[in-house]
């Protein structure tokens, strides 16, 4: 963990860091490439880089609002994405997370920010929808974390998360809709203070998400999306401990040089309740997803 | 909060984009590409809302406009110029006729996105060349994809399939004008 001494510094350098890729994006010169954008927050499409391509994303992902007190947690991830074969595309992530939580029942008050692991993914198109029809791919995405995204709290987390990506276009692909289902499974242990390390504990989570984006104008893409997320102790489908539902707009710009993908999702519903019809205890309020991707 | 620089930041980069277009080819330069010492006539050409059916029905692509872009060629032909969407943008290309209405040329005009301008590669416009309404006109069939431009491909492919289709419907059965160089190329 970070002292606050140098925690001001940590997010100027983040937030600095952010602004001098945007600049970087603006100042480039336009190169003949080709993208895997995402014209959505959340979810994936089902195509891949061609062979030899390679893009970099930053993507933020900003969650804030419990039942009582304050919370706010920041995921920066920045990804290194290349083209293996026409069909096969592999990344690399590194991540870093923030946390400023006070007051918040059961959740320690913290206010940090913190490298936060790597992972890397694969994913494997099957089918490409710019041909018509369906676009189907596979995804793997195996990776490490330092950090529990909900409490902050210091973990060894070890994960590994397939996905299948379905993807249609329609109105001459105008219309872009993808869905994901997926699974994350988890082995996670307690580092605590000092030696007291806490025992491994596995979990299952599954995530289905799907949505919609429509061009409306050249080289923009407004549309909605939906994100179902639910927990299962001990990796038993029987023992499911929570779940929540996020539903919201979103907007994407590209050009031929990069391209940006705003989502804002709101927890509609969720389970156990804990503030009106929403599970707060064990989700956010409100996820606001900033991806940027560069063509290089 | 922190999202606030990055939220400027990216206000900033939307306020500040502009479009880029590799242009490759004028509507003139194509013109005397594909019909090199003949001149071109305007001929004004709007599709009746049944025209329009028939050309959906049969070329299986939409129609964004009754309104046709095509020039008369003297001694016999037809020039058409026409939009399809790329990923983002339009891309803008010319399909050159033959008298028998048999596709003489594709050349590509204006192309506007990141990637994918392999398009304007001689060799894959050269797949068009000879290709009738009987032609299948089909991705990976009779006309090569090329990997990472898939989309501009298709949309391509069945913007010719639509032409012929416009043609066939349309001008086939017209008697060529004496052409005349037109001021209004």
């Amino acid at each position: 963990m970070l002292k606050n001494a140098s925690l001001n510094s940590l997010r100027a350098r983040l937030s600095a860091g952010t602004v001098l890729l945007l600049a970087w994006a603006v100042g480039s010169a336009p190169m003949a490439l080709r993208a895997d954008e995402n014209t959505l927050g959340f979810t994936y499409g089902a195509e891949t880089l061609p062979k030899g391509a390679s893009e970099v994303y930053q993507i933020v992902t900003s969650r804030t609002g419990k039942a009582d007190g304050h919370y706010s947690a920041l995921d920066l991830q920045t990804e290194i994405e290349h083209g293996f074969t026409d069909k096969l595309q592999g990344s690399l992530y590194l991540n870093a997370i923030s946390h400023d939580i006070s007051g918040v029942p059961g959740t320690s008050d913290r206010d940090q920010s913190a490298f936060n692991g790597v992972q890397v993914s694969v994913k494997y198109n099957l089918r490409s929808a710019d041909r018509g029809g369906w676009g189907v791919a596979v995804y793997l995405e195996p990776g490490y974390k330092r950090y529990s995204g909900r409490s902050g709290k210091r973990e060894d987390i070890y994960f590994l998360e397939p996905k299948l990506i379905l993807q249609r276009n329609f109105l001459d692909d105008t219309v872009i809709w993808s869905t994901n289902l997926g699974a994350e499974f988890e082995r996670e242990q307690d580092l605590g203070r000092g030696s007291s390390h806490g025992d491994w504990e596995s979990e299952l989570e599954l995530e289905a998400s799907s949505g919609v984006s429509y061009r409306f104008a050249p080289g923009w893409f407004a549309g909605v999306e939906g994100l179902y997320k639910s927990a299962y102790a001990h990796m038993q489908l029987d023992e499911m401990s929570e779940n929540a539902f996020f539903f919201g707009p979103n907007v994407h710009y590209a050009n031929a040089r990069w391209w940006a993908t705003l989502a804002v999702l709101p927890q509609i519903t969720g389970w156990p309740e804990n503030k009106d019809t929403r599970n707060l205890h064990n989700y956010e309020a409100l996820m606001i997803r900033l991806k940027l991707g560069l063509h290089f | 909060m922190r999202l606030a620089p990055v939220f400027t930041a990216t206000t900033a980069l939307v306020a500040s984009t502009s479009g880029y277009a590799t242009e490759y080819l004028s509507v003139e330069q194509a013109q005397q590409a594909m019909f090199p010492g003949a001149s071109l006539a305007v001929t004004p050409l709007k599709l009746t809302p049944e025209q329009v059916k028939v050309v959906v029905k049969k070329s299986g692509v939409g129609l964004r406009s009754p309104v046709v872009r095509v020039w008369a060629v003297s001694g016999g032909g037809w020039f058409f110029v026409d939009d399809v969407l790329g990923k983002h943008e339009f891309i803008t290309y010319a399909v050159g006729l033959d008298a028998t209405g048999t596709v003489r040329g594709v050349e590509i005009l204006t192309y506007r996105e990141a990637y994918g301008g392999q398009i304007n590669t001689p060799k894959w416009r050269a797949q068009f060349t000879g290709k009738t309404t009987a032609s299948p006109l089909l991705l990976d069939q009779d006309i090569a994809n090329i990997t990472g431009a898939t989309l501009s491909c298709r949309h391509v492919m069945e913007g010719v399939k639509r032409v012929l289709s416009i043609y066939e419907i349309a001008l086939a059965a017209t008697n060529l004008p004496d052409a005349a160089p037109s001021a209004a190329r």
